[in-house]
């Protein structure tokens, strides 16, 4: 059975739908990459999940939820959070509060959802600081939060996130605003906690290419919409949405191509919210276009996922 | 002017609270200009067989005094008339004087730097560790009290926020490329505080200007009160809530009256500086 | 944390130094002092009397470093009128200022601190345009006129509160309201402005992201936040409700540090006058540095800046 079953969710800044008939599932330890490109609405979908939608945005599912339980029930919602389910975000500068201590900030969560004295708190705040690769944990227990570089910061945030072991981490762009270096480190950090715990990741990024390393399954966005599910080797190698297809082809290779080879783009721009209300959104920039595709696609089933597109097979 | 140009005007009409503010100030501004047309008596002529006569909507006011008349059998109106003249002399006058030194130190301190920095800020430090009012007063009982003592004192002493905020703002500005460029065409550090600087603090400038010009008619009534401002016989408003106090049992509209015009007055011009810095200096808004 | 502070008290130090220095040089700024003491019916005689006594005949340096080796022996000099030393008339009077001051800060901030978190929660409704207009008025009220009319409403019409006076500690309510009043407004706008920011902010995110509770997260974290820039406003107000009490004191008749500096002024009793500058200033310089103090304490951040 799947930890998480969201079907038909959507977000709408008032009358402007911003995010549309999305359905998701995740296994426990599974890796689910939701891919996109900036706006595609999968820091909403991410958010909206979590019942995290800030004011002036409301969401609506036909079904949302974890581990049977109701995710549409916003108390229920509230206890899972930090509990069963746990997110962290990009800009780890500003993720933390500046007037608490790191150890304070992470025994909060501990003695919010296990009760218990602060002593314990403390030892599982110390055990997962260390786990997660933070040298002399005692002395970061004491520190503030600008005291730590960006990328302990973020290897903070996620010892947070799991200060209660939780079944499901969310993971918003986690490395995109961390030196080159560290990125691969906190990935690698993330696959490895996700083999020792059983954690099921679903991993928000508009990089294929950590799609490529992390992904068991991968989730394409685009203008709010999901347009191709598929698992990490048909994504990759036979994608079957033009706009997979697309971004694919635009991923420099080094070595395949003569010296002058223009470096492809998609022309075009992703269409604003509220624009694309029927009809495939990518039609303007698809060379496959038809009339047909003035109605909306549906999600088919195809080899190895689904794909929002009357040609894909 | 470009940089105040390019901001969005027609939307200040919009705004109704700069609207409501601008028409009562512009209003007691023309009542004030035209005083001896809109006053019905000499302010300073006392008639003493018609002391406390109440307002019109008393059971004993007549229209000859719709405001009634003082202590001293002065019109009322007419002195509340006139009583705007001094008010919005001091307000524009404390105003440009404390923006003048207020905005020389915070050019200087902001585009130079360094030591001229530091030093303005340790001024800036002692200037509000001591309290203004008590300085004031101090100065005003040495050396006698009068209009133009009150401006000098209230000028010198009320420039902080000016400095405070055009500092700021000329440190943001002195990082620009159009700065470096003018000092690579050999411009004089005066010249590109003036001539470059200056002009894009416009807006911020303003809306300072009308919180230190509400300012000034404030601490003037309040010296006024105290006896330690404009001297009597002027037909300060902060005075003639002075005079009144000691009618408070019998004749209580005579401290309501120009407490109500100082109140008014003030108001609307913080409702113009509101007004103006959601245009000018939107991030300010609180 | 004590890097920090000593840094902090070393410039408090060189700013009460140069402070004591304007306040010396401000009563001899009126031209010849001891002429302006023998006053206008004194002969040149009398003048150098005059000067003599009071060591005015002595080189300027001499003089303040005598004032201030005064000073630190606790000697702010005698009044002229009545000989009483100047350090006993302030310390009589203290209790009622400080009462006044210290009261309108904790009723101001307790008005002010509700009030903003409320406007903050629930923006651009008509409670915020209400706590907006609220301040918009605190600002724009003259303190005395306000003071005048409700001692009319409450003292005279209603005869509910005393009058004057300062016996009892009914005689504090109106002027410790009148005086809150106009420190709400600030206080007010900066809460709120705070809290708006730190409610959209990523760390709250995260909280709310970790199945804190709502409550805990409002007042515990959020608040705690929003407070930093608003401890250091409260100290500064604190410094300017000590100097603004000199006009409540004199509406309320009150026998406070205000009502003796008004006095004194009046009747150019200038050891007094020059003490009570001092000393006010003084203990505003020690109100900053405690707010820094304070400041430093709630939010890590500021213990490195210079």
């Amino acid at each position: 059975m799947s930890l998480l079953e969201i079907r038909g969710l959507g977000v709408s800044a008032g009358a402007v739908p911003l995010v549309r008939a999305v359905d998701l599932s995740i296994a426990r330890g599974e890796t689910l990459c939701l891919a996109g490109e900036s706006g595609s609405g999968k820091s909403l979908t991410a958010l909206a999940l979590m019942d995290l939608l800030g004011p002036g945005l409301t969401r609506r599912a036909a079904e949302a939820r974890f581990d049977g339980i109701d995710l549409l029930d916003r108390g229920a919602a509230t206890r899972l959070r930090g509990d069963r389910m746990a997110m962290i975000f990009q800009e780890p500068m500003t993720a933390l509060n500046p007037v608490f201590t790191i150890g304070g900030q992470l025994e909060a969560v501990y003695r919010r959802h296990r009760g218990g004295g602060s002593a314990e708190a403390r030892r599982r705040a110390l055990h997962l600081l260390e786990r997660v690769g933070i040298g002399a944990p005692e002395r970061r227990l004491r520190q503030f939060p600008h005291e730590l570089s960006g990328g302990l910061r973020q290897r903070a945030m996620i010892a947070m996130a799991l200060m209660c072991q939780p079944d499901l981490l969310i993971a918003d762009e986690p490395t995109t605003a961390l030196d080159v270096t560290v990125q691969a480190e906190i990935l690698r950090l993330l696959k490895d906690l996700q083999n020792e715990l059983g954690l099921a990741l679903i991993l928000i990024t508009h990089d294929l290419g950590v799609a490529s390393r992390m992904a068991d399954r991968c989730a394409v966005m685009y203008a709010g919409e999901i347009v191709e599910t598929a698992d990490r080797r048909t994504v990759f190698k036979a994608p079957r949405h033009p706009y997979t297809q697309a971004l694919l082809r635009c991923i420099p290779v080094l070595g395949d191509a003569a010296p002058g080879t223009r470096l492809l783009d998609i022309p075009g721009a992703m269409p604003p919210p509220g624009e694309s209300e029927t009809g495939c959104a990518f039609r303007a920039r698809c060379t496959l276009a038809v009339e047909e595709c003035a109605s909306t696609p549906p999600l088919k089933p195809v080899a190895g996922g689904s794909a929002r597109c009357w040609f894909a097979q | 002017m470009t940089a105040l140009a390019e901001r969005r005007w027609p939307g200040a009409f919009r705004h109704t609270s700069l609207v409501a503010g601008g028409a009562v100030v512009l209003l007691v501004a023309l009542m004030a200009l035209f005083a001896p047309l809109v006053a019905p008596h000499d302010p300073f002529l006392q008639n003493l067989d018609h002391r406390l006569v109440p307002p019109v909507w008393e059971a004993e006011g007549r229209w000859a005094h719709p405001l009634g008349t003082d202590a001293l059998g002065r019109d009322y109106l007419s002195r509340l008339v006139y009583g705007a003249r001094i008010s919005l002399f001091i307000a524009l006058s404390v105003g440009l004087l404390s923006g003048l030194i207020g905005t020389a130190l915070g050019l200087a301190a902001g585009y130079y730097g360094g030591w001229i920095d530091t030093a303005m800020l340790f001024i800036l430090t002692n200037r509000l560790a001591m309290p203004g009012v008590l300085i004031t007063l101090a100065v005003v009982a040495i050396v006698g009290g009068s209009l133009t003592v009150v401006i000098l004192v209230l000028g010198f002493l009320n420039w902080d926020r000016f400095a405070v905020v055009v500092r700021s703002a000329a440190q943001r500005e002195a990082s620009r490329d159009y700065v470096l460029a003018a000092s690579a065409h050999g411009a004089s550090g005066f010249r590109i505080m003036l001539a470059e600087i200056l002009p894009n603090l416009m807006g911020p400038l303003l809306v300072v200007l009308t919180v230190e010009m509400a300012h000034a008619i404030l601490i003037e009534a309040a010296l006024s009160f105290l006896g330690l401002g404009v001297p009597p016989p002027n037909p300060s408003w902060g005075l003639m809530v002075n005079e009144a106090k000691d009618h408070i049992f019998f004749h209580p509209w005579m401290i309501f009256i120009p407490g109500i015009a100082i109140f008014g007055l003030v108001l609307a011009i913080n409702l113009v500086g509101d007004g103006l810095r959601d245009v000018l200096a939107p991030e300010w808004r609180p | 944390m004590w890097r920090f502070a000593a840094r902090r008290l070393v410039l408090a130090v060189l700013v009460s130094i140069s402070v004591s220095l304007i306040c010396f040089s401000l009563l001899r700024l009126s031209g010849d002092l001891a002429r302006a003491l023998a006053g206008p019916q004194a002969t040149a005689d009398d003048v150098v009397q005059i000067a003599r006594t009071y060591g005015l005949d002595r080189p300027v340096h001499v003089q303040y470093l005598d004032w201030v080796g005064r000073l630190l022996k606790g000697d702010l000099g005698t009044s002229f009128f009545g000989a009483t030393p100047v350090l006993d008339a302030i310390l009589a009077r203290a209790p009622v200022t400080l009462t006044l001051a210290i009261g309108a800060l904790l009723l101001a901030l307790a008005v002010a601190i509700p009030l903003g978190v409320l406007a903050a929660l629930r923006p651009n409704t008509w409670l915020d345009r209400g706590v907006a207009a609220l301040a918009v008025t605190g600002q724009a009220m003259p303190s005395f006129w306000l003071g005048l009319i409700l001692i009319w409403v409450f003292g005279v019409r209603l005869r509910l509160l005393p009058i004057a006076g300062s016996e009892s500690w009914r005689h504090f309510i109106l002027p410790t309201a009148v005086l809150a009043y106009s420190a709400v407004p600030a206080l007010m706008r900066l809460v709120r402005a705070g809290m708006v920011e730190v409610l959209a902010s990523d760390y709250i995110r995260t909280a709310r992201a970790m199945g804190l509770a709502p409550f805990a997260i409002l007042f515990k974290y959020a608040l705690r936040n929003a407070l930093v820039p608003v401890i250091a406003l409260a100290a500064v107000q604190l410094g300017s409700l000590l100097a603004g009490s000199v006009v409540i004191e004199a509406v309320f008749g009150l026998n406070g540090i205000g009502q003796l500096a008004w006095t004194s002024i009046s009747r150019n009793d200038f050891p007094v006058v020059q003490s009570i500058v001092l000393v006010v200033s003084l203990l505003y310089i020690l109100l900053t540095f405690l707010g820094d103090l304070l400041n430093a304490a709630v939010d890590p951040r500021i213990r490195g800046q210079a």
